[in-house]
């Protein structure tokens, strides 16, 4: 799975947004609000509560954007810095714009791909774009090997993995072997004193999320050139 | 082994330093200053500097993404290193940005930060921002801190004593109503109260500029650009007076209201493009004629 297209501050009242288009069809618009005013009920006196919000394309959100909300707030819980806002709620809204339903599959193929890898990138860059205090950089990614669909999301600078949502029929090796290929593809280069680590012609999702914020960071900074 | 279910597990963040009393993330204080803190982690530091000379230093155009190691630039070993907004120290010798952006340093403070473009302000001592007076209680006004063009729920409210001013006693103090602009220092400022406002130079006991900014117009910007090369230009053209607050909001008075209103356009339109001083000298040339 590879990101076809993403643009950054798209929206004009939301902090920080992003929207991702994968190559498996799936398009959608991450913003982030925060930190800002909290709940009540949600206060919390160290930390800030970080909420998750899916809408589908049409209708309203039902059990599968709950799943997947919780899933986004697992694995951005420990990659935002919570305890630099106490007291305040960070939101991420995902709104789907287009999504080829699931079909039920037979059972010698894998199960469709998910929203899950491509609302996480699309989340980290509305993040990044909101500049949210975050303790890394992740690059979600899907990889299906026979009958299993994997959705690996690792670091992207030291290839350690953050989270993993697999589906279907795999062997134990089967599992290994994807979480190999998607450090490979979450990785970016990393340019150690001269040495340059290839990680793969052309780079994985990784390296598209990097040169999406470089985009961003130079289209932001552009004022201090030129003087 | 064959599975046919979903798993989820997740593992424990990068190292970091979690403290509640004293933060270490730079990001909620103007500057770190290491030496105040700890005296011999500045000393250790500079060490660490030394032996990292030799290694890849990171040129203004390397974009770092959050959790990027940074590579310290010789700086200079006679003041202690001082870290701003973007960077996080994690002792005893780790950097790492925090958010994105091209790393900038200042060889003769000793400072190193991240600078960017936010919609969202966060409070810092002695930044002056433009708020609004929502109430009035016993002893403070109670003030909102908007942050650029941001909806109303996502303020942040602050207190500004009624004794914060210039002159100011128990019976004498100025009166603001509801709804009152006003231009205030930040004095106190922590990720875990509601920061405090000043209207008074502390050391002289007047206003210096601070107080209640009466007509005019408000516009919202981004925060964490400097706004004073462009407006110098926007002088240079037009009669008007200003004030910019770090909290994204820039209020302008001009000699009219077609002045108001044109100083108003051209500061939004270059936020939006987020144009440079010679993009802005080109747009005042072409438009002072509606003046």
């Amino acid at each position: 799975m590879t990101i076809i297209s993403a643009t950054t501050t798209l929206l004009s009242r939301a902090d920080g947004s992003a929207q991702v288009t994968s190559s498996d069809g799936t398009t959608l618009i991450a913003s982030v609000s925060g930190p800002m005013e909290v709940r009540p009920r949600e206060e919390q006196p160290l930390r800030a509560y970080l909420e998750v919000l899916v809408r589908p394309v049409v209708g309203v959100a039902g059990t599968r954007e709950r799943l997947l909300e919780s899933q986004l707030v697992s694995c951005l819980t420990p990659i935002i810095r919570l305890e630099s806002y106490p007291r305040t709620c960070i939101q991420v809204n995902i709104q789907l714009l287009t999504h080829s339903r699931p079909i039920k599959t037979s059972r010698s193929s894998p199960p469709p791909p998910t929203i899950l890898s491509t609302a996480l990138n699309a989340s980290i860059l509305a993040l990044i774009d909101a500049s949210t205090a975050l303790r890394t950089t992740v690059a979600a990614t899907d990889i299906t090997i026979n009958k299993g669909r994997h959705t690996v999301v690792v670091d992207v600078f030291s290839g350690q993995l953050v989270f993993v949502d697999s589906e279907g029929e795999f062997t134990h090796e089967e599992l290994e072997e994807a979480l190999e290929r998607g450090k490979k593809e979450g990785m970016v280069r990393v340019d150690d004193g001269g040495d340059v680590m290839v990680v793969d012609e052309g780079g994985g999702v990784g390296e598209e999320i990097r040169r999406v914020v470089e985009e961003k960071v130079q289209r932001d900074l552009r004022w201090k050139d030129g003087k | 082994m064959t599975a046919d279910y979903t798993t989820s597990f997740r593992l424990s963040p990068p190292t970091s330093i979690h403290t509640t009393s004293e933060p270490t993330l730079a990001h909620h204080l103007p500057f770190l200053t290491l030496r105040n803190s700890a005296p011999s982690l500045s000393t250790r530091l500079q060490k660490i500097l030394y032996l990292l000379k030799p290694l890849h230093h990171p040129t203004m155009s390397t974009v770092l993404l959050p959790g990027s190691p940074v590579s310290l630039p010789p700086t200079n070993t006679s003041v202690p290193l001082r870290l701003g907004p973007g960077l996080t120290h994690t002792p005893p010798s780790t950097i790492t940005a925090h958010h994105a952006g091209t790393l900038t340093s200042d060889t003769r403070k000793n400072a190193l930060w991240i600078p960017n473009l936010t919609r969202r302000y966060t409070p810092l001592q002695n930044d002056r921002v433009i708020c609004t007076i929502l109430r009035s209680s016993g002893e403070a006004y109670i003030v909102a801190i908007p942050s650029s063009n941001a909806p109303a729920p996502t303020t942040i409210t602050a207190t500004l004593p009624h004794l914060a001013f210039p002159g100011a006693t128990k019976k004498t103090r100025p009166q603001l109503s509801a709804g009152a602009t006003v231009y205030a220092r930040i004095s106190l400022a922590n990720k875990h109260y509601d920061p405090e406002l000043e209207c008074v130079d502390e050391a002289t006991g007047k206003a210096g500029g601070l107080g209640e900014l009466k007509g005019g117009m408000v516009v919202g910007v981004r925060c964490g650009r400097d706004w004073g090369p462009v407006l110098r230009e926007l002088g240079k053209v037009a009669e008007f007076e200003v004030a910019v607050g770090k909290n994204g909001r820039i209020w302008v008075e001009g000699k009219d209201r077609r002045t108001t209103m044109w100083v108003v356009r051209r500061i939004a339109e270059c936020d939006e493009n987020t144009w440079t001083v010679e993009e802005m000298r080109k747009k005042v040339e072409a438009t002072k004629g509606d003046l």
